[in-house]
């Protein structure tokens, strides 16, 4: 690969036109394909999917998601009716309902009245029925009933239960109407024409309802703009009164509002210092910019690629894509930092390439592994991540190094970020490794404690005058009683399917339950409250006469009670759910909706709040695999519960992954390991250290758990190659990429970190888990691999020796293993050769050989020039390698046999 | 707390948004505000369910605070309460207040208000309330309730004693 790169290289930078033919050619193709997308604005893609949630979410959607809520409130008692019907008349007028205001929504009292009396025999239950047929087996209940009707006609507000007597003198449907007042969940204040009052008068209540769910807050933000400009006009015509509003669409539009005031803020904020910062590093505009260049390329190409794909492209992955651009930026400043050391472009490129190969397979590798996770939004975001990442280190080896000027007067330091200082004795640095040991098995101990916050509203952003408004809302709901609602839903593929589940769910006992069923029986309730009644009046045949002779006898009119007679006449047939839509509007269409043919029915049950959680759990083992339970605070829970699922196998899949790739890279086991021991130590200072400041895990911040291993891995991995490098050449290398590894860390720091500035919950908690991670990962990264890799020299070291004083003259073959040996951990190239020289052509080329000089030209990294030296003492060995770093490479061995002289050149011998 | 002109049993009437008549109209719900008005009545029904006439007679005392007792002495002897401020709690409804109704000053032997129900809660079941006033002191003596299913209220006060 490294070769194949260099090739291109070489071509390109000769043939500069058609470099930049080829990247415009590029840049277009991609700016075409996202044009021609279509981009959505839908957060439920976020969500896990799988039947469960999507259950969840369309409950979640018809429960509370579309409502607007104004309140109006009295200052010093003043009077609020006047200004609400205002507000009422000029929202009307603008062409914005607001719910029981509207022509249809004076379906008054008696209209209900007389639909329940109409059909009541429907409503029924075979208990109700029981009841009736109890009361009117005692001879003396009509007449006794008939006496209590007229006494309460006495009074002036009997004009109101009249109308109900005339359907019901006996009070037999009576459980039917408590059953249907229960419904009401308002439990302080009253209802008037449409508005909701507390009960002092002094708070009313304006609610509007937005046409449909809608997840596009620019939809919601309209809406709201004409609402505050009526509001504004009432506080103009009124000023004693007071108008705040809030409601799911007011929070969403306040949310998105305030995460572009915030990311606006920052990223100009952001901006202005990174590029001051990369300036003072790189000390070349020209650097800088191309910096620039290099990431938009890489989003822009990446987003074509996706574009190209996928006919519709949410704005929450360009979001997401943008955000990956401060991981992407890692690449670029990696090349340019180095070149500012170097003056020969190939060569710094050359350098450069395996560990920003490594670090970007690895990274990549992190960012597949969300492709396992079971939100769809999750997957998108790790296959664009991994694209953007690929596609900007595909810039940053083949088009960048040839666009960027030469730097003729390379650094010896960094003029920025300096790293030499004294060198540790050993006991501090025994001292350090048992500090780090002992605060990482602190940090794994507190780790545990860290948990995934499910309850999304901790990261929402809500103004006071909303909170404000919830709180009223609640005092409405709750009345200050400790009570809480647990929400069943049972769902069918039909609508008769969804009843009869809700009908048979058997948890009335655990609460006060409302049911939607008290108002839409099924077909098959129906049925069997209707055999009931038929059977009820053939018990009670004589039951109008003798009503009506009774009736008259109290003084009632004949035609009294004509409908209940007519009720009593009517045969009755079940009828559809559309057939008690009257019914419906009373407790709202919420209740009971059909979504891609599945049928949801919610009902209500209110209990103890001490015992919800209890409660709950026991319901959830009573309820049918067709019904599921939950109650207003945990909704988010289920509905990111997935995720939560989700993020604790990320964590497990991410490391086997980065594992896997960072093995395959550097073929060695222990390097492997070495390069993961900081990631895995970070992670676990990482967690400690949020156990420590409370902070948790949410649906936002748990990207940055992606982004943190994957730079992670990259400053691991340019640690790794830079000590490496060091080793086998002697050259110092370290310290310009710690120089570039600061760098990007300080600038990831700074991009997200600026968040830390924002109101936006969710930004902030981005902003806290950056500064933790950033810092953690680069002391990691800086730390832990010099004192591990010392370590590994140590042991290497040991075994040299160990087979040397146990070597016996066993030709090319025995040395092998301590040529072997040598190399270990001087890089993949060094071991290739290794591999390619040191096998048994090489060993019988090497034992037939005749006594006497030999030199060898492009020896190489020297491996078959050392193993011909050691195996036969009898050979002087005198080796060339123009390539200074594999010169010093082999040069530096730790063997020196005596008859064996390494030459950096040909000329350098002549 | 907003004012409430204490006259009837649940139905009262309050300040309004007047047409004309404003002056006189204000005097007469002003001369209404008492702190107290008790008063003896004889209720006269008319219900759509009944052949006769349901009279039912007794004492009611209203108080500015919304303190409402009924003494009914016949057909039965019988004490009601009520507190305005408990009705929205206990019952779902308010006592009408302020602008619940249209107003309009009728011509006759005293004042007569005629008083039609604006909002939706109320215009559902009362279609208008008359109100007669003594002409010298200007105190409701007799209201009628028309209700929209065909009841008809009358309501007649005697030995009305008011504390301003």
């Amino acid at each position: 690969m490294k070769n194949l790169i260099l090739k291109v290289y070489d071509y390109f930078s000769v043939n500069k036109n058609k470099a930049i033919a080829l990247l415009i050619t590029i840049a277009l193709l991609a700016g075409v394909v996202i044009f021609r997308s279509n981009f959505s604005e839908d957060i439920a893609a976020f969500l896990p999917q799988n039947e469960r949630t999507e259950k969840y979410y369309e409950a979640y959607k018809h429960l509370a998601n579309n409502r607007i809520i104004i309140f109006f409130r009295a200052k010093d008692g003043g009077e609020i009716r006047e200004a609400m019907e205002f507000f009422a008349d000029k929202s009307i007028a603008e062409g914005i309902e607001i719910s029981g205001r509207g022509e249809d929504s004076d379906a008054g009292i008696d209209d209900i009245i007389g639909f329940i009396g109409e059909n009541a025999p429907l409503l029924m239950t075979e208990e109700d029925i029981a009841r009736a047929d109890s009361l009117l087996n005692d001879i003396n209940y009509i007449p006794s009933k008939l006496s209590e009707v007229k006494k309460g006609l006495y009074s002036v507000i009997s004009s109101v239960s009249s109308n109900y007597y005339r359907h019901d003198p006996l009070g037999l449907f009576l459980p039917v109407v408590e059953r249907i007042k229960s419904l009401n969940p308002i439990k302080q204040g009253y209802y008037e024409d449409g508005f909701l009052f507390s009960d002092d008068g002094e708070l009313g209540a304006a609610f509007m309802e937005l046409p449909s769910f809608s997840t596009k807050t620019s939809e919601s933000r309209s809406l709201l703009e004409r609402i505050n400009t009526i509001k504004n006009t009432v506080l103009r015509d009124f000023p004693d009164v007071e108008i705040i509003s809030t409601g799911a669409p007011e929070v969403a539009v306040a949310n998105a509002d305030c995460i572009r005031t915030d990311a606006l803020r920052s990223l100009v904020l952001a901006i202005l210092i990174i590029i001051t910062l990369l300036w003072l590093a790189l000390r070349r505009v020209s650097y800088v910019v191309w910096i620039f260049i290099t990431i938009l390329f890489g989003v822009l190409f990446a987003l074509g690629i996706y574009a190209s794909f996928n006919s519709d492209t949410s704005l929450i992955i360009v979001g997401m894509c943008t955000v990956v651009m401060g991981l992407a930026a890692n690449y670029p400043i990696h090349l340019v930092d180095h070149l500012k050391f170097k003056s020969d472009r190939r060569r710094a490129l050359s350098e450069q390439i395996n560990p920003l190969l490594v670090g970007n397979i690895t990274t990549v590798g992190a960012f597949l592994s969300l492709l396992l996770l079971s939100s769809r939004a999750m997957r998108e975001f790790g296959l664009i991540g991994a694209i953007t990442l690929v596609c900007t280190i595909f810039f940053v080896l083949i088009f960048l190094p040839v666009f960027l000027p030469v730097n003729e007067n390379p650094l010896r330091k960094n003029d920025l970020i300096s790293f030499k200082g004294k060198k540790i004795g050993s006991k501090a640095k025994s001292a350090l490794v048992l500090i780090f040991t002992i605060l990482t098995a602190f940090f794994f101990w507190k780790s545990l404690d860290v948990s995934f916050d499910t309850d999304i509203s901790h990261i929402n952003y809500m103004t006071d005058e909303q909170k404000e408004g919830f709180a009223a809302m609640e005092s409405f709901l709750n009345n200050g009683r400790e009570e809480s609602t647990i929400y069943i839903v049972s769902t069918g593929n039909t609508v008769e399917e969804a009843l009869q589940a809700e009908e048979g769910l058997g948890v009335d006992s655990l609460g006060k339950i409302i049911r939607i069923s008290s108002l839409v029986p099924s077909i098959r309730n129906q049925q069997k409250s209707i055999l009931k009644w038929q059977e009820f009046k053939s018990k009670h045949q004589d039951l109008i006469t003798s009503l009506r002779n009774a009736s008259v006898k109290k003084g009632f009119k004949q035609d009294a009670f004509e409908p209940f007679f007519a009720t009593l006449r009517k045969d009755f047939q079940p009828e559809a759910p559309s057939f008690f839509s009257k019914l419906i509007s009373l407790v709202g269409e919420q209740f009971l909706f059909v979504v891609n043919e599945k049928a949801f029915i919610l009902s209500r049950l209110e209990v103890d709040g001490a015992e919800l959680i209890k409660t709950k759990d026991h319901i959830m083992s009573l309820l049918p695999e067709t019904a599921f339970a939950f109650s207003e605070k945990d909704l988010s829970a289920h509905l990111i519960g997935g995720l939560s699922d989700d993020f604790n196998n990320l964590g497990f899949i991410c490391g086997v992954i980065v594992f896997f790739f960072l093995w395959l890279c550097f073929s060695r086991l222990e390097v492997a390991l070495l390069a993961f021991l900081p990631i895995a130590m970070g992670w676990l200072w990482i967690l400690g250290l949020m156990s420590i400041f409370g902070i948790k895990f949410n649906i936002v911040n748990f990207i940055l758990a992606t982004f943190i291993f994957g730079q992670g891995d990259d400053y691991t991995i340019f640690v790794i190659e830079g000590l490496i490098y060091e080793y086998a050449t002697g050259k110092k290398i370290l310290a310009s990429y710690k120089s570039a590894i600061a760098l990007s860390a300080i600038i990831m720091f700074i991009a997200i970190g600026v968040l830390i500035l924002s109101r936006h919950p969710a930004l902030r908690s981005l902003a806290e888990l950056t500064m933790i991670g950033m810092v953690m990962v680069v002391v990691m990264a800086w730390m832990v691999p010099p004192v591990v890799f010392e370590a590994l020299l140590k042991i290497k070291r040991y075994y040299l020796q160990k087979r040397l004083s146990k070597m016996q003259d066993t030709g090319a073959k025995g040395y092998a293993k301590i040529v072997r040996l040598e190399y270990l951990y001087k890089g993949h190239e060094a071991a290739r050769e290794c591999r390619k020289v040191l096998c048994k052509k090489t060993f019988e080329t090497i034992d037939n050989l005749p006594p006497g000089p030999v030199e060898i030209n492009n020896a190489g990294y020297g491996v078959y020039a050392l193993l011909l030296a050691l195996s036969r003492k009898d050979i002087s060995v005198t080796a060339y390698e123009p390539d200074e770093d594999k010169y010093l490479t082999a040069s530096r061995n730790s063997l020196e046999p005596d008859n064996l002289r390494w030459r950096n050149s040909v000329f350098d011998y002549l | 707390m907003k004012s409430k002109v204490l006259i009837l049993l649940f139905l009262l009437f309050s300040a309004i948004s007047m047409r004309g008549q404003e002056g006189k109209i204000n005097d007469i719900l002003n001369s209404n505000r008492p702190r107290k008005f008790s008063a003896d009545f004889i209720q006269i029904k008319q219900s759509a369910l009944l052949e006769k006439e349901l009279v039912s007679t007794g004492r009611i005392t209203l108080e500015k605070s919304g303190q409402i007792h009924i003494e009914t002495i016949t057909p039965e002897q019988k004490v009601t309460d009520y507190n305005s401020d408990d009705t929205g709690k206990n019952y779902g409804f308010r006592l009408p207040s302020e602008k619940d109704f249209d107003i309009t000053l009728l011509e006759g032997d005293g004042y007569i208000l005629k008083m039609i129900p604006k909002r939706g809660n109320l215009r559902q079941i009362i279609s208008q309330i008359i109100v007669h006033t003594d002409s010298q002191t200007q105190i409701a003596n007799k209201l009628m309730i028309l209700f929209r299913n065909g009841d008809l209220i009358q309501l007649e006060f005697s030995d009305i004693k008011v504390t301003i």
